[in-house]
């Protein structure tokens, strides 16, 4: 336990430094929010007085204040709960951001475990069925294709030919009109229908990664030693494939859960706001176009916590998994 | 010298050998070579400047014409300018900021990574630290927030974008250097250099660097697909300056200004800029799946001996 407690503490140091640095670089850059807020209120005829204090209230920090009273008081806000107050909805940060994080959650969540189960699958077949040029090379092509193509790009076209002009698949918002919010069956699968394209998207962008890597572990483990030898035992080829082929790719490339993760996250800002889906990304994709400061800053800091957590899960559930990664020095 | 040039020739004979087996590498790299050719053609100034812009409905999405061949032949975009032209417009620039991001990201990777590794101690416990603190910032999250609040004259400065799009996208490259520069060092070649006298800087940068030379090359091409994927992407969004010859910005106003939605009458400006970025990186991701090729010591024995 010691270990996790360990891991604990580095996660919070790095949460702790990233956030900061990050708030030094915005409130240190030529665009500081707060000065920017403030002209822009001194242009609304608002005396400088006033306008310094509602700065204050919006985003937390004055802008006649030094850079590390700046950096101190908004860290404060974070820890308290206090993000500041949203300048075009009129409301505290903390409740516009609470209402979006389930939506993220299922959303990452779900197009997580499915881009790795998929992924998976297709690398061990790829490694498996590699006596067979022509399967091999046009999976391959097909992978680097999606690859290649920005998830941005693939949601624009989705959006517009499978959604708006084919009419195929719902295309716009969490659910339909005709539902009523809640635990209810119906409301569950209007959201996982509506979630059908952004999710297609996602995983269809992310797959790559995972079938690529996995394949790659895949074929070396089938030259290993121990599985001749467990074909000689005449182990069945089905136990052979999940048992010691499967479960070893997976191992090494574990911790790429958290990369894939964090990609995820970050791709909800292009694929929400597509798809005007609430949530995190919508959330600073839409604010970000109307400048409002306190709310971008506020998603910026909770998707970074967000970040931390993941990449200490996949840790901490790695060493449970993986007894080595304990008492190893990372 | 004459070793030298024979050991080059040998690797040419083989980066020849890994191109010419593959038909999509090949085609890649004419693919890369096109895009650099019409960047040089319009630093150059052989290509006619971007006509004024036109408002109104009538000189937007215009359909394909042969007026001033070829230039009006994928017709016009939002602002009546010739879609071709944009188009060819965007290339120097994107390839600019993708470069400079891309030698941003694999300098600073590579010099951190490797005295990290190298100098070992309290150094790298604190640069370790630094990597792992810019491994949990996602450069594009960090990077739209900049682009945000950064003053417009910024902006659409090429140096400060590459240094935008490369704020820590550094940091995982650095990790894998750090981890390579640990395990050279415990090579024999680094002790008779420490013996014959090198120092540290030459023994970095000149001994341990060369081994790590085509894993370098391949992140160099990787970085260049982040950047354009970022500056791309930001501008899809609508936070950078809407300046026509941004693919991203084309697809958005393809698709909010456009009526891609509904009709097909931009569907030439929507498909257009889609098709050159993706072939882009696809090319460049194919180039950086051969320098992996190169670099994989397996594949290359059996390439060279194959050779014998």
């Amino acid at each position: 336990m010691n270990w996790a407690l360990r891991k604990a503490i580095f996660s919070l140091a790095a949460w702790f430094l990233a956030v900061s640095i990050s708030i030094l670089i915005i409130v240190l850059s030529p665009g500081d929010p707060a000065l920017i807020m403030l002209t822009g209120f001194l242009q609304q005829g608002i005396p400088y007085d006033q306008a310094v204090r509602m700065v204050q209230a919006y985003i937390g920090f004055s802008p006649a204040e030094p850079w590390w009273s700046k950096w101190l008081r908004y860290l404060l806000g974070v820890v308290t709960g206090n993000l500041g107050v949203s300048i075009t909805y009129r409301i505290p940060v903390a409740q516009l951001i609470a209402n979006a994080i389930p939506w993220s959650i299922f959303f990452v969540s779900y197009s997580l475990s499915l881009t790795v189960i998929l992924g998976v699958l297709i690398g061990i077949a790829l490694a498996y069925y590699r006596s067979n040029t022509i399967f091999v090379r046009s999976v391959t092509t097909v992978l680097t294709v999606f690859n290649s193509i920005p998830n941005w790009i693939l949601a624009a076209v989705f959006f517009v030919y499978i959604g708006a002009r084919w009419q195929l698949l719902p295309y716009m918002g969490p659910y339909s009109n005709d539902v009523t919010p809640g635990l209810n069956l119906q409301f569950i699968a209007s959201v996982l229908y509506h979630y059908t394209l952004p999710t297609m998207v996602m995983v269809l962008t992310s797959i790559p990664g995972w079938a690529f890597g996995i394949s790659a572990m895949a074929s070396a483990i089938l030259k290993e030693d121990f599985i001749t030898y467990a074909k000689a035992r005449g182990l069945p080829s089905s136990r052979i494939l999940w048992t010691y082929i499967t479960r070893n790719s997976i191992l090494p490339i574990y911790a790429n859960i958290a990369i894939t993760f964090t990609w995820l996250l970050v791709g909800t800002v292009w694929l929400e706001s597509q798809f005007l889906l609430p949530g995190l990304g919508s959330l600073l994709a839409t604010t970000s176009g109307a400048r409002d400061y306190p709310v971008m800053i506020g998603v910026y800091v909770i998707l970074i916590t967000a970040i931390v957590l993941g990449a200490l899960f996949t840790d901490l559930t790695y060493g449970f998994i993986d007894p080595r990664a304990r008492v190893g020095e990372t | 010298m004459s070793e030298k040039s024979r050991n080059l020739a040998k690797q040419l004979k083989l980066v020849f050998k890994i191109f010419s087996r593959s038909p999509t590498l090949l085609f890649s790299l004419v693919v890369l070579l096109v895009y650099i050719i019409a960047a040089l053609v319009v630093v150059l100034g052989f290509v006619p400047p971007l006509p004024p812009y036109k408002g109104g409905w009538e000189y937007m999405y215009q359909p394909p014409s042969l007026r001033d061949f070829p230039w009006y032949i994928l017709g016009t975009e939002y602002t009546g300018r010739p879609l071709l032209l944009t188009i060819i417009y965007g290339i120097p620039k994107t390839l600019a900021v993708a470069f400079l991001s891309a030698l941003i990201t694999v300098g600073v990777g590579t010099a951190i990574g490797l005295i990290a590794g190298y100098v070992g101690g309290l150094v790298d416990e604190l640069l370790s630290l630094a990597i792992n603190v810019a491994l949990t910032i996602p450069t594009y999250l960090l990077a739209l927030i900049l682009v945000v609040i950064l003053p417009p004259e910024l902006k659409t400065n090429v140096l400060v974008l590459a240094g935008v799009l490369s704020i820590t996208a550094w940091a995982s490259l650095a990790r894998a250097v750090r981890a390579q520069t640990i395990a050279l060092k415990r090579r024999e070649f680094i002790d008779v250099a420490k013996t014959i006298g090198y120092g540290s800087w030459k023994i970095m940068f000149d001994e341990v660097l060369r081994f790590m030379a085509p894993f370098i090359a391949m992140n160099l091409v990787l970085s260049c697909v982040g950047a354009i994927y970022g500056y791309t992407g930001l501008a899809f969004l609508g936070l950078m300056p809407m300046t026509p010859d941004n693919w991203g910005v084309q697809i958005y106003m393809a698709i909010r200004g456009g009526g891609a939605l509904y009709s097909d009458k931009a569907i030439l400006a929507l498909w257009s800029p889609i098709i050159t970025i993706v072939l882009l990186q696809y090319a460049l991701i194919n180039i950086a799946k051969a320098m992996e090729d190169i670099f994989n010591p397996a594949l290359r024995t059996y390439l060279q001996g194959e050779e014998m």
